[in-house]
Protein backbone atom coordinates (compact mmCIF):
# COMPACT_ATOMS: atom_id res chain seq x y z
CA UNK A 1 0.00 0.00 0.00
CA UNK A 2 1.63 3.26 -1.20
CA UNK A 3 1.93 6.22 1.54
CA UNK A 4 -0.57 9.22 1.35
CA UNK A 5 2.11 11.61 -0.18
CA UNK A 6 2.16 8.87 -3.33
CA UNK A 7 -1.13 9.71 -3.76
CA UNK A 8 -1.32 13.21 -4.10
CA UNK A 9 1.28 12.57 -6.33
CA UNK A 10 -0.34 10.14 -8.33
CA UNK A 11 -3.55 12.46 -8.50
CA UNK A 12 -1.54 15.41 -9.67
CA UNK A 13 0.46 13.61 -11.72
CA UNK A 14 -2.31 11.82 -13.38
CA UNK A 15 -4.36 15.37 -14.04
CA UNK A 16 -1.43 17.24 -15.42
CA UNK A 17 -0.54 14.18 -17.64
CA UNK A 18 -4.37 14.06 -19.12
CA UNK A 19 -4.41 17.96 -19.77
CA UNK A 20 -1.03 17.66 -21.83
CA UNK A 21 -1.86 14.85 -23.77
CA UNK A 22 -5.48 16.42 -24.64
CA UNK A 23 -3.59 19.70 -25.62
CA UNK A 24 -1.58 17.64 -28.22
CA UNK A 25 -4.60 15.44 -29.41
CA UNK A 26 -5.78 18.95 -30.75
CA UNK A 27 -3.16 18.28 -33.43
CA UNK A 28 -5.45 16.54 -36.60
CA UNK A 29 -7.17 18.02 -39.14
CA UNK A 30 -10.43 18.17 -37.28
CA UNK A 31 -9.50 20.24 -34.42
CA UNK A 32 -5.99 22.09 -35.50
CA UNK A 33 -5.74 25.65 -34.74
CA UNK A 34 -8.08 25.46 -31.78
CA UNK A 35 -7.62 25.72 -27.94
CA UNK A 36 -8.53 23.49 -25.38
CA UNK A 37 -10.90 26.04 -23.99
CA UNK A 38 -12.52 26.25 -27.24
CA UNK A 39 -12.79 22.98 -27.96
CA UNK A 40 -14.53 21.99 -24.63
CA UNK A 41 -16.93 26.07 -25.14
CA UNK A 42 -17.92 23.36 -28.39
CA UNK A 43 -18.65 20.46 -25.79
CA UNK A 44 -20.16 22.25 -23.65
CA UNK A 45 -23.38 23.47 -25.96
CA UNK A 46 -23.98 20.11 -27.08
CA UNK A 47 -24.14 17.97 -29.70
CA UNK A 48 -27.66 18.42 -31.08
CA UNK A 49 -28.72 21.08 -28.41
CA UNK A 50 -29.69 24.25 -28.12
CA UNK A 51 -29.04 26.11 -25.75
CA UNK A 52 -29.05 29.90 -23.97
CA UNK A 53 -25.54 31.55 -22.79
CA UNK A 54 -26.31 31.07 -19.06
CA UNK A 55 -26.76 27.29 -19.19
CA UNK A 56 -23.75 26.81 -21.22
CA UNK A 57 -21.96 29.30 -18.71
CA UNK A 58 -23.02 27.40 -16.11
CA UNK A 59 -21.59 24.44 -17.23
CA UNK A 60 -18.04 25.34 -18.23
CA UNK A 61 -18.06 27.40 -14.60
CA UNK A 62 -17.56 30.62 -16.51
CA UNK A 63 -19.27 34.33 -16.37
CA UNK A 64 -21.68 34.72 -19.20
CA UNK A 65 -18.88 38.04 -20.24
CA UNK A 66 -16.32 35.10 -21.01
CA UNK A 67 -18.32 33.70 -22.92
CA UNK A 68 -19.70 35.56 -24.89
CA UNK A 69 -15.89 36.70 -25.98
CA UNK A 70 -15.25 32.49 -26.63
CA UNK A 71 -18.45 32.24 -28.67
CA UNK A 72 -17.95 35.52 -31.03
CA UNK A 73 -14.50 34.08 -31.92
CA UNK A 74 -15.94 30.56 -32.81
CA UNK A 75 -19.24 31.78 -34.54
CA UNK A 76 -16.50 33.83 -36.75
CA UNK A 77 -14.87 30.89 -37.46
CA UNK A 78 -17.96 28.78 -38.29
CA UNK A 79 -17.97 26.22 -35.49
CA UNK A 80 -21.25 27.79 -33.64
CA UNK A 81 -24.51 29.06 -34.71
CA UNK A 82 -26.41 32.22 -32.59
CA UNK A 83 -29.92 32.10 -33.33
CA UNK A 84 -32.77 33.80 -31.09
CA UNK A 85 -35.23 31.80 -28.85
CA UNK A 86 -38.56 31.41 -31.29
CA UNK A 87 -40.99 31.85 -28.04
CA UNK A 88 -38.70 34.25 -26.57
CA UNK A 89 -36.80 36.96 -28.65
CA UNK A 90 -34.70 38.21 -25.81
CA UNK A 91 -32.94 35.14 -25.67
CA UNK A 92 -30.25 34.00 -27.65
CA UNK A 93 -29.84 30.06 -28.41
CA UNK A 94 -26.56 28.49 -29.69
CA UNK A 95 -25.83 25.10 -31.54
CA UNK A 96 -22.91 23.69 -33.15
CA UNK A 97 -22.42 23.94 -36.91
CA UNK A 98 -21.56 20.86 -38.50
CA UNK A 99 -18.08 21.88 -38.34
CA UNK A 100 -18.90 21.91 -34.67
CA UNK A 101 -20.19 18.80 -34.72
CA UNK A 102 -16.83 17.41 -36.06
CA UNK A 103 -15.21 18.77 -33.15
CA UNK A 104 -17.19 17.67 -30.77
CA UNK A 105 -17.38 13.97 -32.06
CA UNK A 106 -13.29 14.32 -32.06
CA UNK A 107 -13.21 15.30 -28.89
CA UNK A 108 -15.33 12.65 -28.06
CA UNK A 109 -12.71 10.15 -30.13
CA UNK A 110 -10.12 11.11 -28.14
CA UNK A 111 -11.51 10.92 -24.76
CA UNK A 112 -12.47 7.22 -25.36
CA UNK A 113 -8.96 6.05 -26.91
CA UNK A 114 -7.20 7.49 -24.17
CA UNK A 115 -9.78 5.41 -21.23
CA UNK A 116 -9.67 2.48 -23.53
CA UNK A 117 -5.99 2.63 -23.90
CA UNK A 118 -5.11 3.96 -20.43
CA UNK A 119 -7.20 1.19 -18.89
CA UNK A 120 -5.74 -1.92 -21.08
CA UNK A 121 -3.39 -3.52 -18.69
CA UNK A 122 -5.89 -3.72 -15.71
CA UNK A 123 -7.61 -6.70 -15.32
CA UNK A 124 -11.58 -6.70 -14.96
CA UNK A 125 -11.50 -6.83 -10.96
CA UNK A 126 -8.76 -3.68 -11.11
CA UNK A 127 -10.83 -2.08 -13.48
CA UNK A 128 -13.89 -2.52 -10.93
CA UNK A 129 -12.21 -1.69 -7.92
CA UNK A 130 -10.12 1.66 -9.64
CA UNK A 131 -14.39 2.50 -10.25
CA UNK A 132 -15.44 2.27 -6.96
CA UNK A 133 -13.14 4.20 -5.69
CA UNK A 134 -12.56 7.06 -8.18
CA UNK A 135 -16.14 7.64 -7.53
CA UNK A 136 -15.74 8.28 -3.74
CA UNK A 137 -12.95 9.98 -4.55
CA UNK A 138 -14.68 12.33 -7.01
CA UNK A 139 -17.41 12.75 -4.87
CA UNK A 140 -15.11 14.49 -2.45
CA UNK A 141 -13.61 16.65 -4.67
CA UNK A 142 -16.83 17.53 -6.36
CA UNK A 143 -18.13 18.76 -3.19
CA UNK A 144 -15.75 20.94 -3.03
CA UNK A 145 -15.09 22.55 -6.15
CA UNK B 1 -31.83 7.33 -53.06
CA UNK B 2 -31.36 4.33 -50.97
CA UNK B 3 -28.55 4.47 -47.84
CA UNK B 4 -26.21 2.49 -49.01
CA UNK B 5 -25.92 4.95 -52.60
CA UNK B 6 -25.74 7.86 -50.20
CA UNK B 7 -22.80 6.51 -48.23
CA UNK B 8 -20.94 5.01 -51.87
CA UNK B 9 -21.38 8.58 -52.65
CA UNK B 10 -19.91 10.40 -49.40
CA UNK B 11 -17.00 7.93 -49.53
CA UNK B 12 -16.06 8.39 -52.97
CA UNK B 13 -16.57 12.52 -53.10
CA UNK B 14 -14.41 12.69 -49.19
CA UNK B 15 -12.03 9.80 -49.60
CA UNK B 16 -11.71 8.43 -53.68
CA UNK B 17 -12.92 5.42 -52.55
CA UNK B 18 -13.71 3.26 -55.54
CA UNK B 19 -17.47 2.32 -54.89
CA UNK B 20 -17.68 -1.31 -56.26
CA UNK B 21 -15.84 -2.07 -53.00
CA UNK B 22 -18.03 -0.66 -50.85
CA UNK B 23 -20.59 -3.69 -50.05
CA UNK B 24 -22.42 -4.48 -46.89
CA UNK B 25 -19.67 -6.74 -45.76
CA UNK B 26 -16.44 -4.17 -46.39
CA UNK B 27 -15.14 -2.94 -43.07
CA UNK B 28 -14.23 0.55 -42.88
CA UNK B 29 -10.84 -0.63 -42.04
CA UNK B 30 -10.16 -2.80 -45.63
CA UNK B 31 -11.98 0.53 -47.09
CA UNK B 32 -9.30 2.51 -45.22
CA UNK B 33 -11.72 4.56 -43.65
CA UNK B 34 -9.37 5.41 -40.19
CA UNK B 35 -11.67 7.15 -36.84
CA UNK B 36 -11.53 11.15 -37.81
CA UNK B 37 -12.60 9.88 -41.53
CA UNK B 38 -15.24 8.09 -39.57
CA UNK B 39 -16.38 11.37 -37.73
CA UNK B 40 -16.37 13.30 -41.20
CA UNK B 41 -18.59 10.74 -42.90
CA UNK B 42 -21.33 10.61 -40.15
CA UNK B 43 -21.42 14.31 -39.96
CA UNK B 44 -22.01 14.63 -44.07
CA UNK B 45 -24.17 11.40 -44.09
CA UNK B 46 -26.29 13.65 -41.08
CA UNK B 47 -26.50 16.16 -43.10
CA UNK B 48 -27.88 13.90 -46.18
CA UNK B 49 -30.07 11.97 -44.76
CA UNK B 50 -30.92 14.44 -42.30
CA UNK B 51 -31.08 12.09 -39.40
CA UNK B 52 -28.94 12.67 -35.83
CA UNK B 53 -26.65 10.06 -35.88
CA UNK B 54 -25.95 9.94 -32.11
CA UNK B 55 -22.56 8.09 -30.72
CA UNK B 56 -22.95 4.29 -31.48
CA UNK B 57 -20.46 2.13 -30.83
CA UNK B 58 -18.82 -1.24 -32.55
CA UNK B 59 -20.02 0.26 -36.33
CA UNK B 60 -17.66 -1.67 -37.74
CA UNK B 61 -19.01 -2.73 -41.44
CA UNK B 62 -20.99 -0.48 -43.88
CA UNK B 63 -23.82 -3.37 -43.54
CA UNK B 64 -23.89 -2.24 -39.97
CA UNK B 65 -23.44 1.77 -40.63
CA UNK B 66 -26.21 1.63 -43.26
CA UNK B 67 -28.48 -0.32 -40.55
CA UNK B 68 -28.17 2.06 -38.02
CA UNK B 69 -29.00 5.18 -40.60
CA UNK B 70 -32.16 3.42 -41.49
CA UNK B 71 -33.43 2.49 -38.16
CA UNK B 72 -33.00 6.26 -37.43
CA UNK B 73 -35.39 7.62 -40.32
Amino acid sequence: MGSRADIDDLLSGTFNSILRIEERSLDNRLTEGLTITEVHTIVAIGLYEQNPMNVIAARLCVTTATLTTAVNKLEKRGFIRRERDVEDRRKVMLSLTKKGRLVYRAHSLFHKQMIDDALSGLTDEEERVLTTALVKVKAFFDERA
Amino acid sequence: MATIDTVKEVLSENLDIDTDQITEDATMEALGIDSLDMMELICDLEEKCEIEFGEPEGIETIGQLVAHIDSLK
